[in-house]
């Protein structure tokens, strides 16, 4: 992939960003880095718990890709970050409230309009738990 | 073919100032605008494929109703103005896709909050415009329903993911259009097409009814052909929103009016960073000409550094993929969307996912997943947060000492469709410069500042401090009044006769 990346960009009319690419993707060892696929097990277990069924073919491209990704971001490893402290927002927001006022809502038909199966005013689901 | 030169002689060349100033002074109806405007899209959107569904009959109820409103006295500008919004942002009984199998046909039961604001505002939607799927992009190759194409070159990309917005509102077929900006969805396809793309700061505009992406990310933003229309379209979208915590209760600067502004003394911030040796050279070269001419308007150019940009991709590819994992949870077949049946409720809900989602949107939803499970979440999402706060604080750095920052929108112009496709890595690279902002939630716009040998647009990308939208404008304002970039428009050969 890495090598694919390269020559894609390479024989682009674009042709330009290769140094980029170098500098973005490689870092300084560039040619020292290989990609690492993903365990297709690993991969198995994560689309369970994304609840997505995937194809043996769909399993193996996501194997290579993830991996790749993900070597990717071990860039990040290089930055210290000991005690810097993490931003999962950036606004100095918290608790934002608003008087308890009761609004016109959906109605249960609205709610329910683009509902694949309805009964009465609920949502139609297979059973959770086998009896 | 025949040339649609012959359309620029219609009402759809206008600027949307111009325009707007049109129907003020009686000089046309919002009626003969917006079927000009929905002449304009029989025309040319067979070739440039922008919008996934054109409402033409509703445009043409609301532009009655805008005529019959004009009083003559403090109407509002965008009254009986023809737009267009992005497919990721709720219509109320108006399938919205998102740009996916999962939405196909999908109503929403309410608006968005800023698809409300441009209703009372009197603006006419021409329809939705295609987006890679769930916003996830950057060509709009990601749809599950077709890639629009850039006007400049039929065959390259416009950018994305707001690539149908952008398209839109290069080729005439709406005065302005609203997108969305995760990583740089407006700017990037706004740099690609060559129009004016702004994303404002985080909460500046209400996200309410915007399907969700990158919650920490997303912001919805305008296209428009020039400053002035952006800014327009920018105080009638913004401000506090109860429906939406994340929107700030800040003051809304009428933005249209303040645009004239003395750059004298304006402090404009180079960033190194932004201008290594790898860049398209055209590009390179048309921003470092455009900053030029901000210096000769009298702004003071100051070399700065803002040492962890290139973090910046690695950051935002673990913390999107992270929060897109848990936005898109809520796709599981039962309450709208599309539904499989598989015999038992998870499998159902497994299967509706193999079937509604495309390949970007598995991909990312994946790599999300991996990111915060356990034993990887400390390695990934908590390592990547860290270093979000860097990139948050080379911003704060950087604002002591400039008011704005000037760099290149995208290190490359438009490039063909298809040749990223297949390689996820490539395609994020169009996105290096401008992911920054979102992680740390500044504002940034692109303008067009040139274009290259081959005749693709150039943006030049300008980036303010947060909540600084006004400054950013003007500045963006004082250039294109100094250029006649945006004037020049692509030409189209037309689908079916002259237009």
């Amino acid at each position: 992939m890495w090598t694919a990346l390269c020559h894609s960009v390479e024989k682009s009319d674009l042709g330009t960003v290769e140094c980029l690419l170098q500098c973005f993707f490689y870092g300084s060892h560039s040619n020292e880095r290989d990609a690492v696929k993903l365990e297709t097990a690993t991969v198995r277990e994560i689309a369970a718990l994304a609840r997505i069924d995937l194809t043996e073919d769909e399993i193996e491209t996501f194997a290579h890709q993830l991996g790749e990704v993900l070597e990717y971001a071990e860039k990040l490893q290089q930055v210290n970050t000991d005690s810097v402290p993490p931003t999962p927002f950036v606004l100095p927001l918290s608790n934002v409230i608003r008087p308890d006022e009761a609004v016109p809502g959906l109605s249960t038909d609205e709610a329910l309009a683009n509902a694949p199966d309805r009964q009465g005013s609920f949502f139609r689901v297979r059973a959770f738990f086998d009896s | 073919m025949a040339n649609c030169m012959s359309s620029f002689s219609d009402l759809t060349a206008l600027s949307l100032n111009e325009a707007s100033q049109g129907l003020a002074n009686g000089d046309f109806t919002s009626i003969e605008l917006t079927e000009a405007s929905l002449d304009r899209i029989a025309a040319v959107d067979p070739l440039i494929k922008s919008y996934i569904s054109v409402t033409g009959e509703r445009a043409l109820e609301q532009a009655h109703e805008a005529d019959a409103a004009r009083s003559g006295e403090s109407d509002h500008p965008l009254l009986g103005v023809p737009i267009a919004v992005k497919d990721v942002i709720s219509t109320a009984n108006i399938e919205t896709t998102c740009g996916s199998r999962m939405l196909k046909g999908y109503l929403p039961p309410y608006s968005a909050t800023v698809v409300n604001r441009l209703d009372a505002a009197g603006a006419v939607m021409l329809g939705k415009t295609n987006t890679d799927e769930f916003a996830m992009g950057s060509s709009t190759e990601n749809s599950a329903f077709f890639t629009t194409h850039n006007p400049w070159c039929l065959e390259r990309v416009p950018g994305g993911s707001s690539g149908g917005s952008a398209a839109a509102v290069a080729s005439s077929m709406a005065f302005a259009a609203l997108g969305s900006d995760t990583g740089g969805s407006i700017r990037q396809p706004g740099a690609f097409c060559g129009v004016v793309g702004l994303k404002p700061s985080y909460g500046r505009v209400s996200r309410y009814g915007l399907v969700a992406f990158g919650s920490s990310l997303d912001q919805i933003g305008v296209f428009a052909r020039t400053v002035g229309d952006a800014a327009l379209m920018l105080e009638t979208i913004a401000g506090a929103d109860s429906f939406d915590s994340t929107s700030l209760d800040a003051e809304v600067p009428a933005y249209s009016q303040h645009l004239e502004q003395d750059l004298h003394g304006l402090r404009l911030g180079i960033p190194e960073q932004y201008f290594g040796d790898g860049m398209q050279t055209e590009v390179k070269e048309a921003v470092q000409v455009a900053i030029k001419q901000f210096e000769q308007l009298g702004a003071e150019l100051i070399s700065i550094s803002m040492p962890h940009t290139e973090m910046g991709l690695p950051v935002y590819y673990m913390v999107v993929t992270a929060e897109c994992s848990a936005n898109l949870s809520r796709f599981d077949g039962i309450r709208f969307g599309h539904s499989t049946q598989a015999g038992s409720m998870w499998g159902n809900i497994s299967a509706t996912r193999a079937e509604g989602f495309g390949p970007e949107v598995k991909r990312r939803i994946m790599l999300g997943t991996y990111a915060l499970s356990v034993g990887y979440y400390d390695a990934y999402y908590l390592k990547a947060q860290q270093v979000r706060t860097l990139i948050k604080e080379d911003f704060a750095q950087a604002f002591e000492k400039v008011d704005l920052i000037a760099c290149p929108t995208t290190p490359t112009t438009a490039f063909p469709i298809g040749e990223k496709v297949d390689d996820p890595l490539s395609m994020y690279l169009a996105d290096i410069f401008t992911i920054s902002a979102n992680l740390s939630g500044n504002c940034g716009v692109s303008v067009p500042c040139g274009y290259d040998s081959q005749g693709l647009p150039i943006g030049l990308q300008l980036m303010g401090p947060y909540l600084g939208e006004e400054l950013l404008l003007q500045a963006a304002y004082a250039y294109e009044s100094n250029t006649e970039w945006h004037f020049r428009r692509p030409v189209l050969a037309c689908a079916s006769g002259p237009a």
